[in-house]
């Protein structure tokens, strides 16, 4: 990892927000290349979870230092943003310009980052479905966020929201029924 | 948004969450009786359920495993480190239900792997009515580590609580628990994570503990992620040092017991904020005050008057943040709840009732004097000689109740350190030793004997700058003690003399060399002590260099060699201490004279000799006498030392090189010998 990548960790540690949102497409550079590492070590890859994956990343990258709730709460919120960002931008250019397909693959990401979203979704689609949903329930959409964009299972969502593990599957299943019915699924 | 959406889609949230998890009827009859109610919110709630899709509501479902002869038929739970299975016995003649326990293995490093084995074996010898026992365990064909515990099927902790038990009916199955604590503290294991979730209750109402030690071994796993702040888990029913990320210790274990007493008389964490603003966890632990017991507990038959008060006194020092200011120990604990159950004061004086009772740390405080002496000796590594056995025996009887003290102290500070990693025994003593003072600080005897020992131990483990402080410390203990002697300071001059070896300990070596020469001018030392300390002092001087002082000192000790009786031992000692000084300083042929003196005492009553102990004295001779000129006395020498060495030690060993190297040059100074 170069030091620059390094120094802008610290400056984000520090309190500087925006230092994330230029370090955060590269980490996930690092983080996929350290999922694609794991699944070809392993087979029995049912057990790797992506945000362990993304923990790992963070603790190699801050070392030792302390990172509280809060924090965490904002880095996990940050990233699955920026993933979403990019995700969808990528989607979009996509859209545009459809012989650039070659240059970058949805199912490759997605799956190399253990992402719950459909191979075939139509992720610009989707992200304004949720934007819709947002208006409604933002807690509901934040779910969809981090679970889809940010990788983080329930429980862990269970842990930053503080409520029970079955209320986030609840609102995560009610929010899939919800954006499938917004995206026009029969 | 309008108010009133927002509204209309928290209310179509609610009817959502209640239905989308009944089965098919039910929930064709919940949504005809929302149509009759809300025909707007029945009609978006159907569409909802028309897209749910079933399995999102709940974790993805994975391929059974299979475990040695474990069948894994569903999981009952998970988390970052584990998952858990109910899983049965498929191989044998006896059908077994188990709760199995699979680590991600991928997580932990070989050396956790190995810690793990350790600590699973550890865990195969608990057994008590109200710990889970652990049936099996091994390693997966992907490398995947699982442990079968006893799967307690009756209610989860919660559950049996909803129920509603009277005071008494808690109370009881708390001591319970509290005694399983207890009966591991003893084992020397921790167990770090007890919590409501942690404990089941059988159909009979039997609590068992889960995850004992199993807890800690995913702690340490955890550990780095922890440092860094990514742990997943609740600080709720953390102790201040594991937020702070100091040792833990059976005091953790006494605060996490507070914690679930508490809750379980009140149904609020002791933590709780009554304002309701939402502060971290981990800081109101830290640095809020802890509640009081509400004046009104959700009770049947609470207690009241007295009783009520010695419950709150019981719980505060449950839940001190200092771990040294809580109870000592989980028995000191029961007993109390003991007395506050059936209407008597408080043995251990709690709350300022009843001081006449006597604080009783242990019930069996003899058996567990004798087992901390043994295990202490063990840490030294110095167990499997009867004499070394029968000393922990004498000073077992001699410290009698402190002594439980320093079990506490040691399976308190590193449990798992008896598992014979020798580079962590070293940690172990010195964790001991800074235990041993923050707790008995106004016990000097105790504080003396016990770091003393560490102090010996560690020196001879070769830890000599470890020891220093340790022995500075008991040095300063025995200046406390009321009825203190020139003997024993002395004797832990010798020992702190031996760990001054460091260039910059120099001028600490002179000064305790002063006070071992004023020390050993009194009447009370006798004269073998004198010389076996000054010897040792004055050897240690020469390691330094400081030649003349140790002449200086050697020459104050020789007076006593004719003084009167003299210990073989003691006299031979000081002769070889004298010659090293000699051989050190280069003057050979006094070194030779004083070797060939110190053989003549071994001569003189060579049963109170080893055979090793005559090859070093003629080694030593064959050395100096070398350096003398004297090849043919040196020559001689070497060839009366030989052989023990050759008996005592395998080819290779660096003891046997040594003198075999030195044969060399025996032979090359003297060609003509045969």
């Amino acid at each position: 990892m170069s030091d620059d990548i390094t120094q802008l960790l610290r400056r984000w540690h520090a309190g500087d927000s925006s230092a994330l949102e230029v370090l955060l497409p590269q980490v996930y550079a690092e983080l996929r290349q350290l999922a694609a590492h794991a699944l070809r070590g392993h087979r029995h890859h049912d057990t790797l979870q992506p945000t362990a994956l993304l923990n790992d990343v963070f603790v190699r990258l801050l070392g030792a230092q302390q990172v509280d709730i809060q924090n965490r709460k904002h880095l996990f919120t940050t990233a699955s943003k920026v993933m979403r960002q990019v995700l969808v931008d990528r989607a979009r250019a996509q859209q545009r310009d459809k012989r650039g397909g070659g240059l970058w693959q949805q199912v490759e990401w997605v799956e190399a980052l253990h992402l719950p979203i459909e191979a075939d979704m139509d992720l610009a689609a989707l992200d304004d479905a949720l934007k819709a949903l947002a208006r409604h329930d933002e807690r509901m959409a934040q779910i969809v966020e981090w679970r889809c964009f940010g990788g983080l299972e329930v429980i862990e969502i269970a842990h930053l929201l503080e409520v029970d593990e079955r209320t986030v599957y609840r609102d995560w299943a009610m929010a899939k029924a919800w954006l499938r019915h917004a995206l026009g699924a029969p | 948004m309008s108010e009133d959406a927002a509204q209309a889609f928290a209310r179509l949230r609610s009817a959502f969450h209640a239905l989308c998890e009944l089965p098919e009827d039910a929930r064709a009859q919940a949504l005809a009786d929302w149509r009759q109610r809300d025909a707007a919110l029945a009609a978006s709630l159907q569409e909802l359920l028309a897209h749910l899709h079933d399995e999102d509501l709940s974790a993805p479902r994975v391929r059974l495993p299979r475990f040695g002869p474990f069948q894994a038929c569903e999981c009952i739970g998970s988390g970052g480190m584990a998952e858990v299975f109910r899983a049965e016995r498929v191989s044998g003649d006896f059908a077994q239900v188990v709760a199995l326990k699979r680590l991600h293995a991928s997580r932990l490093d070989v050396a956790q792997q190995a810690r793990f084995a350790q600590e699973r074996a550890l865990l195969a010898r608990l057994d008590h009515p109200h710990i889970a026992r652990l049936i099996d365990g091994g390693v997966g064909d992907d490398g995947q580590l699982w442990l079968a515990m006893e799967l307690v099927d009756g209610s989860a902790w919660q559950e049996w609580v909803a129920r509603d038990p009277t005071f008494d009916e808690r109370l009881a199955v708390f001591r319970q628990v509290a005694e399983a604590v207890d009966y591991a503290h003893r084992h020397l294991v921790v167990h770090r994570d007890i919590k409501p979730s942690n404990v089941r209750l059988t159909r009979d109402g039997v609590p068992k503990l889960l995850d004992f030690g199993i807890a800690k071994g995913l702690d340490e796993a955890a550990e780095e992620l922890t440092q860094s702040g990514q742990r997943l888990l609740t600080w709720r029913y953390a102790a201040p040092e594991q937020i702070l990320g100091q040792a833990t210790t059976t005091a953790t274990d006494i605060h996490a017991l507070g914690v679930l007493l508490f809750e379980l008389l009140s149904g609020q964490s002791p933590h709780a904020e009554v304002t309701g603003t939402t502060t971290p966890w981990a800081e109101r632990i830290l640095q809020g005050p802890v509640r009081r017991l509400p004046a009104r507990l959700p009770l049947r038959n609470a207690p009241r008057g007295w009783q009520r008060r010695a419950l709150e006194a019981v719980l505060a020092r449950c839940l001190e943040k200092v771990p040294e200011h809580r109870y000592a120990s989980v028995a000191a604990l029961l007993d109390d709840l003991q007395d506050l159950q059936s209407g008597r004061a408080l043995r251990s004086g709690t709350g300022g009732f009843a001081r006449q009772w006597r604080w009783r740390l242990w019930r069996h405080r003899r058996a567990l004097a004798v087992a901390s002496a043994v295990l202490l000796v063990a840490a030294l590594g110095v167990m499997g000689t009867w004499r070394q056995a029968q000393r922990a025996e004498q000073q077992a009887a001699r410290a009698e109740a402190r002594l439980s003290a320093l079990l506490d102290v040691i399976g308190g500070a590193v449990p798992t350190e008896f598992s014979g990693h020798e580079s962590r025994t070293v940690d172990l003593l010195i964790a001991a030793a800074t235990r041993l003072q923050q707790r008995h600080a106004d016990d000097p005897v105790l504080l003396r004997q016990s770091l003393g020992d560490i102090g010996h131990a560690l020196l001879n483990q070769g830890y000599s700058e470890a020891a220093v402080p340790v022995l500075r410390a008991a040095l300063q203990a025995q200046n406390e003690e009321r009825d203190g002697t020139p003997e024993v300071r002395l004797s832990l001059l010798k020992l702190l003399a031996f760990a001054l070896e460091l260039p910059t300990q120099r001028s600490a070596l002179r000064t305790l060399a002063d006070e071992a020469r004023a020390l050993s001018a009194d009447d009370r030392v006798s004269a073998s002590q004198r010389i076996d300390v000054l010897g040792s002092v004055a050897g240690a001087l020469s390691k330094q260099g400081d030649f003349e002082l140790a002449f200086t000192v050697l020459d104050q000790a020789e007076r006593s060699l004719r003084a009167g009786e003299l210990l073989p031992s003691a006299h031979e000692n000081f002769l070889r201490q004298k010659g090293w000084v000699a051989l050190r300083a280069q003057q050979f042929p006094r070194a030779k004279e004083t070797f060939m003196e110190a053989l003549s005492v071994i001569a003189s009553q060579p049963d109170q000799f080893v055979p090793m102990r005559r090859a070093e004295a003629y080694a030593l001779l064959a050395e100096a006498a070398l350096g003398a000129d004297d090849p043919t006395r040196a020559l001689s020498a070497w060839q009366e030392a030989w052989p023990e060495y050759q008996r005592a030690f395998p080819e290779g060993h660096p003891d046997r090189e040594a003198i075999r190297l030195l044969g060399e040059q025996v032979a090359q100074a003297a060609p003509h010998s045969p």
